[in-house]
């Protein structure tokens, strides 16, 4: 499974365990701040990412990261992602 | 607004003085003007209310590692905090942020409070549910209060570099990144302490970021959120005064 659509899959399991509801055309250029999820689900998607994926990019990047975008959110997490 | 009018409005808010309780509210509105929530200070009542001392040590836990000082959140240590920092510090204040029916759904604080400047800190959303953008009218709301009721300057924050979400949410509102401070990480007696520009302790690769507001930034963006906080300045003040 690739990253976007990992990381789609669980905004979803998130927006449901809040009762939150993403917006339908969920994509690369959708804001993330109106995704449909709010700070609470943001925090609790980095930390399932973290826990699936084994690292969290916001903490080991070394330069500050603002991502606006899902598809800016999706670049860094495969950007960062630690190599074997 | 002069220090001994600041002093005795954080006072009357926080129940020390006076007892008029509709000043302890702040109504969280849209641009369009409809209230989606409240901002409510904390008061000596609070304080000492079983549900908000719990509520406010499960979202301090939940969000623990975003803050600079990190330990084991209790209830008695929240209860402690509530009625020996918040209610006698003249200089701070925290708002519990209400849904639109009530509801406790997170807090945000302020501290260093002066005549021209204050630093916001503690902004947590606890629980899900109420206005989609609740938490940044609340942040705007809060910001209208600061600049349009007491007259503020300048607001400023300090926020990791990796809680970019918030990041984003100050940015939006008109924050920009003035200073950026190296970190280390010195754990002792059960607590971890995030040092900034200190040779003590490891080096962790995020960083400690300063950011800041001027009125006149916020005014051009949301003038409506500081005129109606003006609004009302000349009669609580006067409420206050009598």
């Amino acid at each position: 499974m690739n990253m976007q659509q990992k990381i789609i899959d669980i905004m979803e399991e998130v927006a449901a365990s809040l009762g939150a509801q993403l917006v339908r055309d969920l994509g690369d250029e959708t804001i993330l701040l109106q995704s449909g999820l709010d700070s609470l689900g943001f925090a609790i998607l980095v930390a399932r990412l973290e826990e699936d994926l084994g690292y969290d990019p916001f903490v080991i990047s070394d330069e500050p990261y603002y991502p606006r975008t899902l598809k800016d959110f999706v670049s860094f997490y495969e950007r960062l992602r630690p190599t074997i | 607004m002069p220090g001994e009018l600041l002093t005795a409005l954080v006072r009357q808010r926080k129940g020390l003085i006076g007892t008029d309780s509709y000043c302890g509210r702040i109504p969280i509105r849209t641009r369009e003007g409809a209230e989606i929530g409240t901002l409510v200070t904390v008061d000596v009542t609070l304080a000492h209310d079983p549900e908000v001392i719990r509520k406010l040590t499960r979202w301090r836990s939940h969000y623990m590692k975003f803050f600079r000082t990190q330990f084991m959140a209790t209830e008695e240590r929240t209860s402690w905090w509530l009625k020996n920092v918040v209610i006698p510090c003249d200089d701070r204040i925290l708002f519990l942020v209400l849904d639109g029916t009530g509801r406790a759904i997170g807090n945000v604080g302020v501290c260093n409070l002066t005549e021209e400047t204050a630093e916001l800190d503690n902004f947590i959303r606890g629980e899900a549910g109420g206005h989609p953008n609740l938490i940044m009218l609340a942040e705007v709301t809060l910001l209208g209060w600061l600049f349009g009721m007491l007259g503020l300057q300048s607001v400023y924050l300090y926020v990791f570099s990796n809680n970019w979400l918030p990041i984003n949410l100050h940015l939006s509102v008109g924050f920009t990144e003035t200073h950026r401070l190296r970190l280390s990480r010195l754990e002792r007696d059960g607590t971890v302490e995030y040092l900034s520009d200190s040779d003590s302790g490891e080096p962790v690769s995020f960083k400690y970021l300063r950011m800041e507001l001027s009125k006149n930034k916020f005014d051009a963006n949301y003038a409506w959120a500081t005129a109606a906080c003006d609004s009302k300045v000349s009669s609580l003040g006067g409420r206050m005064l009598q």
